[in-house]
């Protein structure tokens, strides 16, 4: 019982981490891919009302040279917004079940997660954690940070640069922390991001809301 | 000549609608370019809107409207709520 809760309490937090904007506009949808050498997820989710949206999602991570493959459908709910003149604050959460395919063999596989995010013009900052879950193996949690600074504000028609400084901490990877640095550049409805971890591991992000 | 004073008064009085209308929404919480894009998206399928501009700095959506047309505050509120906003303060001028 106590595991259980601990595993979706786990799950519960993972769903933050995963996404910048897990919910966005009423009908909106978002695609958003990142890669780093040991993870790389692809994100799906289009957003059924102001607080609710639902997804697809596929992650590979490679652990001890083994390679574990998850595709699952997730809801991420936004749990509070905090609308104010300046800045914008967010509690969203996210629940998933799909399957794990690759080295370890096929299993059902659940995911949780959960993220809190603050952003001003100037600020950004967030954390978030989330959680993959399947038969006989431990699990995969990572557990984010972010902090970070736009040098100078953009238009809405222009691009907004951001340095960012993201901190990971993967307590079931190869590596358990990793610090990385990147840049963040934002246009419209377009996001990429590129960093370089202290360990010389390359970060690259895409979003695009449409 | 009242009748012709009545007459030149209902031709004047319509053509004081006949303009554009411009309205200012500032908008709490819009403070990335994902958030004006998702109101600037919804707001171009309203039939009434002629142009739509952002500025990032006041959280205004700047709306001109078609000639003779308008569009509602209601219409606007929900809006800016499905995008996931609030709205301080609607402003409309000709």
């Amino acid at each position: 019982m106590f595991r259980g809760l601990l595993f979706f309490s786990a799950l519960f937090i993972t769903i933050l981490q995963s996404f910048a904007h897990p919910v966005s506009f009423t009908d909106g949808k978002v695609l958003q891919a990142w890669i780093q050498p040991k993870r790389a997820d692809i994100k799906l989710n289009y957003t059924l009302k102001n607080n609710l949206a639902v997804g697809v999602s596929a992650t590979s991570i490679e652990r001890q040279k083994k390679r574990y493959n998850f595709t699952y459908a997730q809801g991420n709910v936004l749990l509070k917004r905090w609308n104010m003149e300046q800045a914008q604050a967010n509690l969203y959460t996210s629940l998933g079940v799909g399957g794990r395919s690759g080295d370890a063999g096929p299993s059902i596989v659940g995911y949780a997660g959960v993220q809190a995010d603050y952003e001003t013009r100037r600020v950004y900052t967030l954390f978030a954690a989330d959680t993959l879950r399947s038969k006989e193996l431990a699990g995969f949690t990572r557990f984010k940070y972010r902090f970070g600074l736009s040098p100078c504000l953009a238009g809405y028609d222009s691009v907004q640069t951001w340095l960012v400084t993201q901190v990971d901490h993967m307590p079931t990877m190869d590596d358990e922390w990793m610090i990385t640095p990147l840049i963040r550049l934002f246009y419209k409805n377009y996001l990429f991001e590129a960093g370089s971890s202290t360990e010389g591991q390359v970060f690259i992000q895409g979003m695009i809301h449409f | 000549m009242k009748t012709s004073l009545l007459l030149i008064v209902s031709l004047i009085i319509p053509l004081w609608n006949v303009h554009a209308e411009t309205i200012d929404i500032t908008v709490n919480g819009m403070v990335c370019s994902f958030c004006a894009q998702g109101i600037e998206k919804k707001i171009k399928k309203i039939s009434a809107v002629s142009s739509i501009a952002v500025d990032m700095d006041t959280k205004v959506v700047t709306i001109v409207t078609k000639d003779k047309q308008t569009i509602p505050d209601e219409t606007l509120r929900k809006i800016i709520v499905d995008s996931g906003f609030a709205i301080k303060e609607i402003t409309r001028r000709e």
